[in-house]
């Protein structure tokens, strides 16, 4: 149907994926735009384990680019409910408009972001990767789940925990633990006139 | 494994966390607490009873080189008396890692602070755009001519307390040739006294002045400062006297004469009958936003002399009235807000408040007929209307084709119903919903309206109404939810 894109991944397996799922990220698209003879475009800092998750976010959000990043929704000829019959235009704001008032639109971002939060609900090694394909590759909204996801695992986490999930070593002494701690009787919530 | 991620990428992540995660989140690595506190922007200390080995405040500092926005706040009860307290608390932060770059500051209460020290560091102040103080004593604005990027000034007294009388004379203008105008757009000052010396200095150079706040004043100054006041009255945009109840019929008259660009008035406690006729005679036809809470004072015959149709000042300006807060005032009926809403002035609102105005209580149909006679209102505010009914608000929603915004905080009898017809009426379009306060609304209601409601970006409720699912759904909307 649509054209598709080879991707080679660093340890030399390849992908094949529809123009729409490949062009979320900004990368693949500028190199794809560039006349490439064999059109096999190579990813030598992303494994394939790593790349079949990101492909597959990517998949998932083919229709629904920017859902966070610009909380754009579907674009109307998209819509599962109204198959092309929409009026004509395809511009941002009427495909925002078109599905603040579809209630099939709506209901499908709705799965979309809960289909999301789980999909970041892994262990935080994977995490990282994705955090790191995510700023390689340039794909807003993986960015965004993913930064999620890792804030998701410090939030209500003590420190020892925190360092657990992101590999860290603790490299504080006890003294200086206990000065940063005096330090946080400063801090005061936000006044609020 | 390498689970080393840059640093602009940990600030994202940072950046994601409440605060109530910061302490936690600064304790996992020196390379965190380090990236936490150089991307901390906006920061707010207590000061509190200190313990003998706790930090110094210029040692926290220190580690927040980048913060632009700061707060002190301080609850003690005796600092009013201390000499000195809240002096070293501004040389602190003048000498501080990021005051150059601090562009609002605010200590919240203080004790007094002194001219001299702020003429003294405002040198070290070179961005401040905004300046917040409890207390200045003696009374004198001179330093203010230091900083010049100062647009916004706040003298925000605590307590009404006799301030010492000042051995020192006042800052008269002794020979100065030229008077410099002050940056200033925007001053907002309590508590002075009709005794304060040292207000004429500042009255004559806030001829720039757009907005000015005066809350609990006695008095704008002596006999010689007085009489330079209406100087700072001239290019008004906004005026607020709140709670001046000495004052208010004085500065009512002086605004109807000179506040010839003034769009925006609010008074709450003050001023008689006949002073707010002469002020809206004068100027109510070019008011954009009229604010008033007033249960003694306000009365029909004023808002009838708001809907009135001035035949000449028609012709040369539109009714401008676009929004007309009133609180509390108990001697409103029906009678004056219906012809208002009948009248061009009405016409033209946008944003009603009725807050806790008991005649929506009384008047069954009467926010019906408000509602289908102010055909472009968007914003409306009924908060604390406590035996408000469904019934009611459900038939005046069934009106209000362009509704935007609408806050029922505090209106006790209501429940999800009324959720049902807003959703109903106005759930396409709808951008805010204040349902604080309302035991009456269920969690399930809740769910149904946030879901439903396409163009929803901010929702004010409390936490513990909100289900987990509905909240993921918020955060990923960037709702905002207080």
């Amino acid at each position: 149907m649509g054209k598709t894109i080879k991707l080679i991944s660093g340890d030399g397996e390849m992908f094949e994926v529809e123009e729409a799922v490949a062009f979320q990220s900004n990368i693949i698209k500028s190199l794809a735009d560039e006349d490439n003879a064999d059109d096999c475009i190579p990813l030598p800092r992303v494994d394939s384990q790593i790349l079949s998750k990101v492909l597959e976010f990517c998949r998932k959000h083919a229709n629904s680019p920017s859902v966070h990043t610009k909380f754009a929704a579907i674009p109307s000829e998209l819509c599962p409910k109204h198959d092309g019959s929409a009026a004509g235009a395809s511009s941002s704001e009427s495909s925002s408009a078109h599905s603040e008032t579809c209630r099939a639109c709506y209901d499908a971002v709705m799965k979309l972001v809960q289909w999301d939060l789980e999909f970041v609900k892994v262990d935080l090694d994977l995490i990282h990767h994705l955090l790191k394909a995510a700023n390689y590759l340039d794909i807003e909204d993986l960015m965004f789940m993913a930064v999620e996801g890792a804030a998701n695992a410090i939030r209500g986490n003590n420190p020892e925990e925190i360092r657990k999930l992101f590999d860290l070593e603790n490299d504080f002494t006890p003294e200086e633990e206990k000065e940063i701690l005096k330090e946080y009787s400063w801090l005061d919530d936000p006044f609020e006139p | 494994m390498d689970a080393v991620l840059c640093d602009e990428l940990v600030q994202e992540i940072l950046r994601r966390l409440p605060p109530s995660s910061a302490p936690s989140a600064s304790l996992v690595s020196k390379r965190w607490l380090s990236l936490l506190r150089s991307s901390t922007t906006s920061l707010s200390l207590a000061v509190r009873p200190r313990l003998p080995n706790s930090p110094s405040l210029s040692s926290i500092l220190a580690h927040y080189p980048s913060v632009s926005d700061l707060t002190v706040v301080s609850n003690r009860a005796e600092e009013e008396d201390e000499d000195g307290g809240a002096d070293a608390l501004v040389f602190v932060i003048a000498s501080a890692a990021c005051n150059r770059r601090l562009t609002r500051l605010r200590l919240i209460p203080a004790a007094q602070v002194s001219p001299s020290v702020l003429q003294s560091s405002a040198a070290a102040f070179a961005s401040l755009t905004s300046l917040q103080i409890a207390s200045l004593f003696p009374l004198s604005f001179r330093w203010l001519a230091a900083l010049p990027f100062l647009k916004s000034f706040s003298l925000v007294r605590s307590r009404a307390k006799r301030p010492r009388i000042q051995e020192l004379p006042d800052d008269d203008d002794d020979g100065e040739n030229a008077i410099v105008m002050l940056p200033l757009e925007s001053l907002s000052l309590s508590g002075i006294y009709g005794s304060d010396r040292g207000l004429s200095w500042l009255w004559r150079r806030c001829g720039g002045l757009r907005w000015l706040q005066l809350r609990a004043c006695e008095g704008t100054g002596d006999g010689a400062s007085s009489s330079a006041f209406p100087l700072c009255l001239t290019g008004l945009l906004g005026l607020e006297l709140r709670t001046c109840r000495s004052i208010a019929d004085r500065v009512l008259l002086l605004a109807a004469d000179r506040c010839r660009n003034l769009a925006s008035f609010l008074l709450y406690d003050g001023g008689s009958r006949d002073a707010l006729h002469h002020f809206i005679h004068r100027r109510g036809a070019a008011l954009r936003t009229l604010d008033l809470r007033l249960p003694l004072d306000l009365h029909n015959d004023h808002l009838f002399a708001i809907a009135a149709e001035d035949r000449d000042r028609y012709r040369l300006c539109h009714h401008q009235l676009a929004s007309l807060r009133l609180h509390s005032c108990c001697l409103v009926t029906g009678d004056g807000l219906r012809s208002l809403a009948l009248s061009p002035a009405g016409a033209a609102i946008e944003e009603l408040a009725l807050v806790n105005c008991d005649v929506v209580e009384r008047e069954p149909g009467l926010l019906t007929f408000l509602s289908q006679s102010m055909h472009r209102l968007r914003r409306l505010d009924l908060s604390h209307n406590e035996t408000m009914t469904d019934k009611e608000v459900g038939s005046m929603l069934a009106s209000c084709k362009n509704l935007v915004e609408i806050r029922l905080k505090g209106c006790r009898t209501l429940t999800g119903d009324s959720l049902n017809s807003l959703l109903k009426h106005c759930g396409k379009q709808v951008e805010l919903l204040d349902i604080s306060r309302c035991p009456a609304i269920g969690n399930e209601a809740i769910d149904k309206f946030v879901t439903n409601a396409g163009r929803l970006s901010q929702l004010i409720v409390e936490e513990d109404k909100v289900t987990e699912a509905v909240r993921a759904w918020l955060s990923r909307k960037a709702i905002r939810l207080s």
